[in-house]
């Protein structure tokens, strides 16, 4: 249970492991960063002192600057890695590399790795709080939470209310999304119905075992059957993956399961409020159509933009409840 | 009673005889030549006699496997060693296609030969039924070149010691697909990988007439179509880690490399088929031994070798679940057979060793450890 106002957990590892009340006290946080982010000067001074380590074993822009802004946001040192041109590169281990950064004693460490669990090995030789911002297939925790702040953001909602009513269609290769398993977890912990789709070779085996969702092959059916979606949540095709024949052509799959201007017209005419999401970077013509990324519906860009903030309460917070465990209490 | 270390576990061997039958072993894995840090052909001997293994079948790991005539040489010169016999296994199958087996099995015949006239047993081997032991060290999931390593076996009197399942549904997999594999975004290796794989097995030992043996069954399908396929001269087992350990494992215990096993660790369902099969007697029990140096556990779980079984606490592990008598029977009696063994070992107990001791156990018993973490 979270108690004044810190988590109930040392590390965002996952969306999974979090209480609703971890979940309502992240977006509630978020929401006063949103409001610091809004300021002429966007500076505060939460983490003045501490370190932030931001380890980065996989490429990314957004969401490593938007970790980094968030950081310096809170006027926290960062500490910068990333695998290319690293001792990575050369053949050292994750372990070796933590160990090495954890001698500089950072208080916050922000991992993203191209393997499943690569956070739970840090937790092993790192003593600092640590935030998973991508692991392999894994989770994604701080995406589906940018996601969830977003929406209730656009539907004037408290994070105490939640997302409840509300209907969430996520399509793309959810075998292969972090950011489809955060949000699974995290969109009905919030009260939301989640419907996702894809094709066949794009969904994992137990799905319904282990999430609260409905799930289709079909992605008209996922948009058009039952009640109208209020969101549609686009994930982003990898198209190397084709090479290894989980789906067929570019044009295959945008007349299949991308979000065509055609077929988000239907959407709109069942709900004429339907927002469109994805968390970046886009295929254009590909998942989404271009007009429909641009569109007045779409909340592409408030996703980025939402994500410092959300990035900041999850440093603050994490912060706070590491000084706590550290300190017995005393901050 | 031997003593070890938390620290730098080691493993003594002991002076006093051991019996010359006992457990019987066909699921041993070792690298040769070896990494200073890696398990010694020695060490693997002395496992066996404190586990109370008295023949245990040595493959070698790697694909392809390297100096396999060198490492044969070695194992024959440790026949008897102990008291345990050392039985090299061949790998006919290098890369792509057959080996130059006739080269391999040289050595091997010579082990075969010093195992026979140093054991304190009869003969291990009946001429007539089995004289040398193929072993796969990966799926061959080209049904030519496994119909051509039947071929050879057959003409040679040669056991195939094969794994279950299909290598091509299983490449990368460290988890049985389903909703842990989902749950943690871990590869997953379906579970109808294992009927594909011993079906194209047992139809080739029939068009053969090659004797299998299917080590590593992990599915409750897998474990009752090799029970119903009335074909004699293949036989399975089940690895101890199958027996112990389900896939639950992994989700109580995040990401622990040590948990990871190769085939993965089988769905609840299936583990409690394979226990049942092993008591029904229509599997086998074999360790999967392995020695996985410390520095491949610490890697990513889709990059890290799956954690090692120690055939020292092999058995001990196993008794609480199986019994003496099915433990007997499973894993000393069956698989001696499989080997062209008339007699019927009885088991004999780990001598020179005390209850299993966690902290202090092999090197590589990151089995033992495992099963000891979860009681807890």
């Amino acid at each position: 249970m979270t108690t004044k106002g810190v988590l109930s957990v040392p590390h965002l590892m996952g969306i999974e492991g979090l209480t609703r009340d971890d979940a309502t006290l992240l977006l509630d946080t978020a929401r006063s960063f949103i409001e610091v982010n809004t300021r002429q000067l966007k500076k505060v001074p939460a983490l003045r002192g501490r370190l932030v380590a931001l380890m980065f074993f996989e490429n990314s822009t957004r969401t490593r600057l938007s970790f980094e802004l968030a950081a310096k946001r809170l006027s926290a040192d960062t500490l910068s890695f990333s695998s290319s041109g690293s001792s990575v590169s050369k053949g050292e281990t994750l372990l070796d590399t933590a160990a090495n950064i954890e001698a500089m004693k950072p208080d916050l460490v922000v991992v993203r790795h191209e393997a499943s669990g690569a956070p739970w090995m840090l937790e092993r030789v790192m003593s600092g709080a640590i935030a998973n911002a991508g692991d392999g297939n894994h989770e994604h925790p701080t995406q589906a939470l940018l996601d969830a702040m977003t929406l209730l953001h656009r539907w004037q909602r408290l994070p105490k209310d939640g997302l409840l009513g509300k209907t969430v269609c996520i399509v793309g290769d959810i075998s292969r999304s972090r950011v489809a398993r955060s949000n699974m977890l995290l969109l009905p912990m919030l009260g939301a119905k989640v419907r996702v789709a894809g094709p066949a070779t794009m969904l994992p085996a137990g799905l319904t075992d282990v999430y609260d969702v409905e799930v289709f092959d079909d992605v008209d059916e996922a948009l058009f059957s039952g009640p109208a979606v209020d969101a549609v949540m686009m994930l982003r095709i990898q198209k190397e993956r084709a090479a290894r024949a989980v789906m067929g052509s570019d044009d295959d799959y945008a007349v299949g399961y991308g979000l065509t201007k055609d077929r988000f017209t239907r959407v709109l005419s069942r709900n004429a409020d339907a927002l469109v999401m994805h968390p970046g970077p886009m295929n254009r013509g590909v998942e989404i159509d271009a007009e429909v990324a641009d569109s007045p519906q779409s909340v592409i860009l408030e996703q980025t933009e939402t994500g410092v903030a959300v990035r900041m309460a999850v440093l603050y917070l994490l912060a706070l409840g590491h000084s706590r465990g550290v300190d017995g209490g005393a901050a | 009673m031997t003593t070890t270390s938390s620290k730098t576990p080691s493993i003594t061997p002991s002076t006093t005889p051991a019996p010359s039958s006992g457990y019987c072993d066909l699921g041993a894995h070792i690298r040769f030549p070896r990494a200073p840090d890696e398990e010694s052909i020695n060490d693997l001997v002395r496992a066996a006699r404190r586990g109370g293994i008295a023949t245990v079948v040595v493959g070698v790991s790697g694909q392809p496997p390297v100096d396999n005539a060198r490492f044969q040489a070695a194992c024959a010169a440790l026949q008897g060693k102990d008291g345990v016999r050392v039985i090299p296994a061949v790998c006919p199958v290098q890369g792509g296609g057959l080996a130059d087996v006739a080269s391999i099995e040289r050595p091997a015949a010579w082990a075969s030969s010093a195992a026979s006239s140093s054991a304190t047993s009869s003969s291990w081997l009946v001429p007539d039924e089995v004289r040398f032991v193929y072993r796969l060290p990966a799926p061959v999931d080209d049904a030519v070149l496994l119909r051509r390593v039947a071929e050879t076996a057959r003409a040679r009197h040669a056991l195939v010691i094969t794994p279950s399942f299909d290598g091509a549904l299983a490449a990368g997999a460290v988890a049985v697909e389903g909703a842990v594999a989902t749950r943690l975004g871990l590869p997953g290796l379906p579970e109808a990988a294992e009927v594909i794989g011993l079906t194209r097995i047992l139809s080739i030992a029939k068009l053969t007439g090659a004797r299998f043996h299917v080590a590593g069954v992990f599915t409750a399908e897998g474990a009752a179509l090799l029970a119903s396929s009335g074909n004699e001269r293949v036989t399975g087992s089940a690895f101890a880690a199958h027996l112990l350990l389900d896939e639950t494992a992994l989700l109580s215990r995040r990401y622990d490399t040590r948990y990871l096993r190769q085939p993965p660790l089988p769905t609840a369902a299936s583990r409690q088929a394979l226990i049942a099969a092993v008591k029904a007697g229509t599997l086998l029990v074999s360790s999967g031994h392995a020695h996985v140096p410390r520095r491949e556990r610490d890697l990513e779980p889709i990059r890290a070798t799956p954690g090692g079984t120690a055939l020292s606490s092999t058995a001990r592990l196993l008794r609480p679940i199986l019994g003496d008598d099915v433990l007997d029977r499973a894993f000393g009696a069956g698989p001696t057979r499989c080997l062209g063994d008339a007699k019927t070992p009885r088991r004999s107990p780990p001598t020179g060793v005390g209850p299993f001791d966690g902290q202090g156990g092999d090197v590589n018993d990151d089995l033992g450890r495992c099963v000891q973490e979860l009681a807890r």
